[in-house]
């Protein structure tokens, strides 16, 4: 039971990951915000995207070796990437407001509150 | 980062291998997908091993009903129950049937002859049941090479590689979104498209690359086998010997392998004072799927010797074991299935975008081309998988003792099998275009009849099987109807699409077109 929410967590992780990182482009920053008139991510913003997706992609990774050992851990990370980042590729195509809370969380307010609780784990 | 030119020739090859091998490509990467889950299929087709999980099973109990099943039997080997499979499973000598014993009263379970997802969709998947001259697995093996090919030109000839990583336009033009559904699922699993065909080729590494062991072995296949599989072998001593005990065995090999359980037990020379025992060690627990054998004296118990894999052979199991699912991990298995799917998509999807993108031209000029790679294509893509569910609903309809044309029940199967798979075919020949979506409703037909049949003929509706402990029978139908309901939607989207053709984008011929669509 631990190791199925531990295994959601890395999921959850990878698929918050590749959001952030999604969303440092101006077609996906756009279409989240709804508005085609928006302004292209921020300099700041699109840098600080990159690292809380990157740290949040690397604490999949080190739920998953640590719930799962070195060799299923490694193998279980990298089919948790495939499948969280097909996830943000159909949710920016069905329904890309979904991911407005983390448009918000990292361009306006600044603040990284998403990914925490993904990397606390 | 690649010249004009260049990229131009990488593309070239990606798409006419990917037209050419697309559909067998698909075929072994469809079976494949189907064996991650093969011993479930297994207990759908073979309903009386339908069983619960099996309480721990007594070796010397079991050897004892054996014995008795097959007196004077000189060999034979068991298999324990497992997670997967909750029957004893017996082989004799003298006969490929693997017979199954219900792990508590080791009375014989008799399930009505098939192959089932183990004896024909797991050897599918490998060898296409071609054996002459080994052709089939040389297929298989051409095709591993030719997805590695593919996987590498794939991402060579991407133009904007990380500016379309998430990128799919299902509202734009089917050319636009196909591409995009292509690439974002070949892009994103990129690491399962290399890993697959590449551990593939490695497990047949002794049939797909002879020179490697005999350089190392200076062509003594003997030496070879015995250091890669461990064949431990003694001589008959021509008097009388008795069996000791399994269990004690058992117990002794548990302890040496620290945890590690036997799975299988295998008696040679029975009746015989040189008579020994095999156990091999489960892979339940690992990744890589061991060659760990310990053989015992079956008079005393001792030890004979104890097998594993050197270091270069330890590396091959491990990769064959990322390949071959054998551990238990429950989520790992259905994201490998996913993963499979997934394989599945791309492939049909870029045999799509080469037809969508190719159409309104081929019309033009009078082409045949089109028209031939949609044939083919429908037919090994949406074909392949009615036919499967003919093969699933042939195992429910067929009653026990059938027979026809000379051929028994189980080659019957095959035979629904391979008719519908040739019918599926001609059809797609004679209906064009219209076939994709005419045969997606079929299989939504097929799938949901499968489960019907299923449910008439064992009484196991998904619910029961779920409370009486078959799982993988409540886990089966539930896919079938998943897959009968997207095919009815892709069905009905399909017609529209039909009625309304958008205009093709305009392509340079053989060249990926640029992103923006």
């Amino acid at each position: 039971m631990a190791e199925g929410a531990l295994s959601l967590a890395a999921f959850a992780a990878s698929y918050i990951g590749f959001a952030l990182l999604a969303l440092r482009q101006a077609p996906h920053h756009a279409r989240v915000a709804a508005s085609p008139r928006r302004a292209p991510p921020a300099a700041a913003m699109r840098q600080r995207n990159l690292w809380l997706g990157t740290a949040a992609l690397g604490a999949s990774l080190g739920v998953c070796l640590s719930s799962r050992g070195p060799s299923f851990g490694a193998i279980l990370w990298v089919l948790l990437l495939a499948a969280g980042g097909l996830g943000v590729t159909f949710t920016l195509a069905f329904r890309p407001r979904w991911l407005r809370p983390l448009q918000r969380g990292s361009a306006e307010r600044g603040s990284p509150h998403l990914p925490r609780g993904a990397t606390e784990r | 980062m690649l010249g004009e030119p260049l990229r131009r020739a990488w593309a070239r090859l990606h798409t006419w291998a990917g037209v050419v091998l697309g559909g067998v490509l698909f075929a072994v990467f469809w079976m494949g997908t189907l064996s991650v889950f093969d011993h479930e299929i297994d207990r759908w087709m073979m309903p009386p091993t339908r069983l619960a999980a099996a309480p721990p099973v007594s070796l010397d109990a079991a050897a004892r009903a054996v014995a008795a099943l097959a007196p004077g039997a000189a060999q034979w080997s068991l298999t324990l129950p497992s997670a997967r499979t909750p029957t004893v499973q017996v082989r004799l000598p003298g006969s490929d049937a693997l017979l199954h014993l219900d792990p508590s009263t080791f009375a014989e379970l008799r399930p009505a002859p098939t192959l089932g997802g183990t004896g024909f969709i797991f050897p599918f998947h490998f060898m296409l049941h071609i054996d002459w001259l080994d052709l089939g697995l040389w297929i298989v093996g051409l095709c591993g090479m030719a997805m590695l090919v593919l996987t590498l030109s794939g991402v060579l000839i991407h133009k904007r590689i990380l500016r379309d990583f998430f990128m799919f336009r299902p509202r734009k033009a089917a050319t636009r979104s196909l591409l995009d559904l292509h690439t974002a699922l070949g892009v994103l699993a990129l690491p399962f498209h290399l890993v697959m065909p590449l551990s593939g080729l490695v497990i047949f590494f002794a049939l797909f690359f002879p020179g490697t062991w005999q350089a190392a072995f200076d062509g003594d296949e003997a030496a070879f086998g015995r250091e890669v599989f461990g064949s431990y072998q003694r001589p008959t001593a021509g008097a009388p010997g008795t069996l000791s005990s399994l269990d004690a065995m058992a117990a002794e090999a548990q302890r040496r392998w620290q945890g590690g359980r036997p799975f299988q037990v295998r008696l040679q020379l029975a009746g015989d004072a040189a008579s020994y025992v095999e156990m091999r060690r489960a892979h339940t627990q690992d990744v890589s799927m061991n060659r760990d054998a310990i053989y015992f004296d079956a008079a005393t118990g001792a030890v004979l010797e104890r097998f594993e894999s050197k270091p270069i052979g330890a590396v091959q199991r491990f990769i064959a074991g990322i390949h071959f699912v054998q551990f238990e991990q429950w989520l790992l298995r259905w994201l490998y299935f996913c993963a499979g799917l997934a394989g599945c998509v791309m492939i049909a999807t870029g045999l799509w975008f080469w037809l969508e993108s190719r159409r309104a031209e081929h019309a033009r000029r009078g082409w045949v081309g089109v028209r031939l790679v949609e044939a083919l294509a429908t037919g090994s893509v949406s074909g392949i998988i009615a036919a499967t569910l003919a093969f699933f609903i042939a195992n429910r309809c067929l009653p026990e003792a059938a027979s026809a044309w000379g051929l028994g029940r189980q080659r019957l199967e095959l035979v629904a099998f391979y008719g519908v798979w040739l019918g599926m075919f001609c059809h797609a020949g004679w209906r064009g275009r219209a076939a994709w979506g005419e045969q997606c409703a079929a299989i939504a037909g097929l799938s949901c009849g499968a489960v019907a049949l299923n449910w008439i003929t064992t009484g196991d509706h998904p619910l029961r099987a779920l409370s009486r402990g078959a799982t993988s029978v409540a886990a089966m139908d539930g896919v079938l109807l998943l897959l009968g309901v997207v095919c009815w939607l892709a069905a009905r989207r399909w017609r529209v699409r039909v009625a309304a053709p958008e205009p093709a984008l305009e392509l340079a011929r053989g060249v990926v077109p640029s992103s923006e669509g």
